[in-house]
């Protein structure tokens, strides 16, 4: 079934609102239709598209998914031309400009290929083809869900985004883009618009929380991913929200949708690893501590470039057992590496988000002429005059919790923290 | 400014903070690894200084070798400063 059929199922009134008007779901449908009949030329083609508005963005994917051959979410405009690969011509979207136009290779067009942009770790940015059904794979539909008003704070051209959005749309629910404000900004229109679900990554909860008017809102769906969901922020959420459901996922571009933990703790059952999750997933842990992974959700171009011979794929994820509890401790390629003793920045970041005083952190590696990196950490606290007195409450916290070579050799208080476009902190950071 | 100053000052913040213990007395010709700092130590501590003067001279490549003594170290980061 394609995102177009399904909406038209939708018999609720608001789907999309932006700053001056709301969209109802006949209204978004109609507007589809009569793109597909006027640009009925490119059908079959491949097609890219820019990101305008939420509301054109939704109207874009419905005429488009079905109707196109390859569909590519643009990260941007500028990258365009580097991304295309096996494609002889590709139509952007809204222009329709034709890009290397040689011999247009028309199919048949029931499944297209959505391809979406890894973000953030590294500057080349991979594409990853999903098909639809993968992507709505664990959309929840319900009464309840119908109602939500969803806050869209990923771009919804990122994997993230994209779940939230394709999670509103098929479940009938509204959605409000809230993507380009400041954090500022985007609570006053969550208040206004009467946002009851938010999708954000733990940095980005962290800001919210900084945020004045948030414990004000009627929060009702709370979910977190993209990042480590630590305890502390899990707990600081459960006690601002009582009333909401508190569930952070793990996901990843490459694997798809892994999985979604609800009870409130950090990482995830460790009796998830023995058993066959809903026969749907398995897992296990390598000797270097990398999760694998295998889903059914995971396209299989994917599981043909990176999954061994049982179909597994090294989510480059690592973590360890603890107690009853598989805990993540950040990916395999942040790590720093102090005079030959390995770092986990995440692991770091989470020590100083226990300190009370503490909004957020961000450590990183710090070149260092005599050991070849150091740990680094960029700290937000709230209001404190004597920063001087609150480093050493730190770092003696940090010698009571870490090992030497993990204390952060600096620190440097900052009013905010470096995010990616995708709401990750910049892992990439390597301060000369 | 003065360097030597700031060194000693940098030298009893990071062996608090990387739990290693200063000798007493240390001399121009004291040896650095006598000091009483390991290699974390010292890492810290030209991290530390740079955050204070600006620059870490062991990164400019300016240095030709690597000093043995407090006093050569001191005299490394004079050097710098003077330039």
């Amino acid at each position: 079934m394609t995102l177009l059929e399904l909406l038209e199922k939708q018999t609720l009134e608001k789907a999309a609102i932006t700053d001056q008007e709301s969209f109802s779901y006949a209204e978004l449908i109609q507007q589809a239709k009569s793109y597909r009949n006027q640009f009925s030329d490119i059908k079959g083609c491949s097609v890219a598209i820019i990101y305008g508005d939420i509301k054109e963005f939704i109207v874009a994917l419905c005429a488009l998914d079905g109707f196109c051959k390859n569909l590519y979410l643009l990260p941007d405009r500028h990258t365009f031309p580097n991304m295309v690969v096996n494609d002889t011509s590709i139509v952007l979207w809204p222009d329709h400009e034709i890009i290397q136009a040689e011999e247009a290779v028309k199919a048949p067009c029931i499944n297209t290929r959505w391809f979406i942009a890894t973000s953030g770790t590294t500057s080349v940015p991979k594409w990853i083809e999903h098909q639809f059904e993968s992507l709505i794979g664990s959309v929840k539909t319900s009464n309840k869900m119908s109602k939500l008003v969803w806050g869209l704070l990923y771009q919804p051209f990122r994997f993230a985004g994209l779940q939230v959005l394709l999670q509103s749309l098929v479940s009938g629910a509204s959605i409000v883009d809230l993507t380009s404000e400041e954090v500022k900004e985007k609570l006053l229109k969550m208040h206004k618009f009467g946002v009851s679900a938010v999708s954000a990554t733990p940095g980005m909860w962290r800001q919210l929380l900084m945020g004045e008017k948030l414990s004000e809102l009627v929060l009702s769906h709370i979910t977190l991913g993209g990042e480590i969901a630590e305890q502390s922020l899990l707990d600081m959420l459960k006690r601002t929200f009582s009333q909401a459901q508190v569930r952070h996922i793990y996901a990843s571009t490459e694997a798809g949708v892994g999985f979604v933990v609800s009870d409130g703790k950090a990482g995830f059952p460790a009796d998830w690893l023995a058993e066959s999750k809903d026969n749907l997933l398995s897992m296990f842990i390598d000797d270097s501590q990398h999760l694998w992974i295998r889903s059914n959700a995971v396209s299989q171009a994917i599981v043909n470039e990176l999954a061994d011979k049982n179909g597994f794929i090294d989510t480059q994820d690592l973590v360890e057992v603890k107690g009853d509890r598989v805990l993540f401790l950040g990916r395999a390629t942040g790590v720093i590496n102090v005079g030959g003793n390995k770092v986990h920045p995440e692991l770091i970041e989470q020590t100083l988000h226990d300190i009370e005083g503490v909004r957020g952190a961000h450590v990183y590696a710090k070149k260092n002429s005599v050991l070849g990196s150091l740990v680094h950490a960029d700290v937000v606290v709230c209001e404190r005059d004597d920063l001087l007195a609150f480093k050493k409450e730190i770092i003696e916290y940090c010698k009571s919790k870490l090992q030497r070579y993990e204390i952060p050799a600096t620190i440097k208080f900052v009013d905010n923290l470096a995010m990616t476009q995708a709401g990750k902190l910049r892992r990439e950071t390597m301060n000369a | 400014m003065n360097v030597e100053a700031s060194i000693r000052n940098a030298m009893e913040q990071v062996a608090e903070l990387s739990d290693c213990e200063l000798v007493e007395n240390i001399e121009q010709e004291t040896v650095l690894l006598d000091c009483g700092l390991d290699s974390l130590g010292y890492a810290m501590l030209v991290a530390q200084l740079e955050e204070e003067l600006g620059f870490d001279p062991f990164t400019e490549q300016q240095v030709t070798s690597y000093p043995s003594t407090f006093g050569e170290f001191v005299a490394i980061y004079q050097a710098c400063l003077d330039k």
